[in-house]
């Protein structure tokens, strides 16, 4: 793997909050990146640094609150920049299983299939086969629990979110937006363009973890499916 | 402990809130005004990360069925304990067998409700924070609102005298508000928008919950769309393509992908979440530096502040 070793990290760095600072880490859809992501995170997990309170990350960016009191900005770039050094010699290879995810496109679900198809100019049975027709990598997760941005998704099948979020979007909900596509793991608002849903839940958390199907890195394929296998495979699943 | 004779779906268990999950989409969830909570902890003598009430809107009963110092504070109302008025913020020794009546807040938003040695809670992924989005805290770990016939124990304690907040350190909640903006380098606005933003003022409109609350101006202000979805910050100012600021509050999400001009103080958001629709605010720029000045002044006199 070949990494910038000369990162700067200073040119990188922008507080946002009080608390709160972001590190520009590049191309969000770079493998760099996402051995970036890697390396500092799991140099995170490894150190579990006292001034750190959280930590979270989104194409391109790490975003970090501290305690301002407990840490230097000097400081803190001499940490990331020894954390990335010295993980540049071993990275281990990402998990190549592929998830397949049922998903039915039925109108009843796939709400801005229609004006998807008025916008593209392709009929809804193309977009569902565009959908579904390559995996996608988890790019990024966040949001809400269980909830991963994956890409990329076919360029003809690419459009901005909707102008105003939507107050509630069903659990389970499959969703388009630009080079994107998410599943909403529960009920709440959001401004992607559904296009349909998967039976069953894709998280579970316990009192002292998360248990996500969508993990950084990992693969995942869509498979359609009719209202019928949606409705026999919802009763089948385990809560869990 | 204390039995709840009436609720609403605006009373939450919160704690100083829940941190080191964003990167799987926890929401940080903690008190609205945490200045007010974190008062509400501290004329205790608690630990500022000791459970307590969120109180949204009022109409709260509860019964004592143990003696218990309480701290109320934050938004004030008509508020009692056996028909007798309190008198403002502060902490009120409770004998067993009282009832504290908390009506319906008049001067903002939130107040917050204590008890010495903090209500004894079990915590889900390191916090009893209520988060409804979420499904996570609150009494039965869920994320469900308090509801009439929860009970809540904590421990009997020595009667305290009462002492108030002095008078100073008590914001006005009605005024109209001038919040202190950080600013974020961005090439989504351009000076125009900018100008706009800092140059007009903007009114709570009626959707406004735990998440967010958006306000709304005379003119809208342009942003140049975002491709992707980034970390978003407690207090980050979105502008969504409609052109009004939409303001992340305690249970946002970790991410999002509207553009934002900024992040408020942590005190101008405190102040912000105790505004309900219609009331009046505006923006100006400050300075990291003197912010975190700000915010620092109060991580030490309360032990910590998020």
């Amino acid at each position: 793997m070949r990494l910038d070793c000369a990162v700067n990290f200073k040119e990188r760095i922008e507080w946002i909050s009080e608390d709160t600072l972001e590190i520009r880490l590049g191309d969000p859809v770079a493998p760099e990146t996402l051995s970036f992501v890697e390396m500092i995170s799991h140099w995170i997990d490894l150190e579990k640094p006292e001034w750190l309170i959280d930590h979270c990350y989104g194409f391109g960016i790490l975003s970090l609150v501290v305690h301002p009191a407990l840490i230097k900005e000097s400081r803190l770039i001499d940490l990331l920049t020894n954390a990335v050094s010295r993980s540049l010699s071993g990275s281990g290879p990402s998990d190549l299983h592929v998830i397949e995810i049922p998903v039915c496109y039925a109108p009843e679900f796939g709400w801005d299939l229609q004006l998807i198809s008025e916008t593209t100019e392709l009929p809804v049975d193309q977009i569902i086969e565009l959908h579904c027709s390559r995996d996608y990598r988890v790019l990024a997760t966040g949001f809400v629990p269980g909830f991963g941005y994956l890409g990329e998704t076919d360029p003809r099948i690419h459009l901005p979110r909707r102008d105003t979020p939507r107050t509630r979007i069903p659990r389970g909900s499959v969703a388009i937006s630009e080079n994107q596509t998410v599943i909403y793991p529960r009920e709440t608002p959001g401004g992607w363009n559904i296009i349909g849903r998967m039976p069953g839940s894709i998280v579970s958390v316990t009192r002292d973890s998360i248990n996500a199907k969508f993990v950084m890195g990992r693969l995942v394929r869509f498979k359609s499916i009719s209202m019928d296998e949606f409705q026999a495979i919802g009763v089948l699943d385990d809560p869990d | 402990m204390i039995r709840i004779k009436q609720s609403s779906p605006m009373h939450t268990i919160q704690d100083i809130g829940r941190f080191g999950f964003a990167s799987q989409g926890v929401a940080h969830a903690g008190p609205m005004d945490s200045i007010a909570a974190c008062w509400a902890n501290w004329i205790l003598g608690n630990p500022v990360n000791r459970p307590f009430i969120e109180i949204g809107g009022g109409g709260l009963v509860a019964e004592f069925t143990k003696s218990a110092n309480v701290a109320i504070a934050g938004a004030w109302g008509d508020f009692t304990l056996d028909e007798q008025p309190l008198i403002g913020p502060g902490c009120y020794p409770v004998n067993a067998g009282t009832v504290l009546k908390i009506g319906r807040l008049s001067s903002g938003l939130f107040t917050y409700f204590a008890v010495e040695g903090g209500f004894d809670m079990e915590p889900f992924l390191g916090s009893v924070a209520t988060c409804q989005r979420d499904g996570l805290g609150g009494v039965d770990g869920l994320g469900n609102a308090l509801a009439a016939g929860d009970e809540l124990s904590h421990e009997t304690s020595q009667l305290k005298p009462l002492r108030l907040i002095p008078r100073r350190y008590l914001d006005s909640y009605k005024v109209p508000l001038i919040c202190d903006l950080i600013m974020r380098n961005s090439d989504h606005f351009d000076s125009i928008a900018i100008d706009r933003f800092f140059n007009q003022s903007y009114t709570v409109a009626k959707e406004q919950n735990r998440m967010g609350y958006r306000l709304e101006g005379q003119t809208s202000i342009s942003a140049r769309s975002a491709r992707y979805s980034i970390p978003i910050p407690l207090g980050g100012v979105q502008i969504p393509p409609a052109g009004q600021p939409i303001v992340l509050m305690r249970d946002h999400g970790s991410l999002g992908g509207y553009p934002i001009i900024g992040t408020l103080t942590r005190r101008s958001l405190s102040l912000l979440a105790q505004r309900s629709a219609g009331g009046v605010a505006s923006f100006r720029p400050i300075k990291r530096d003197e912010a975190t000045t700000e915010f620092l002044k109060y991580q030490k006199f309360f032990g910590d502040f998020r």
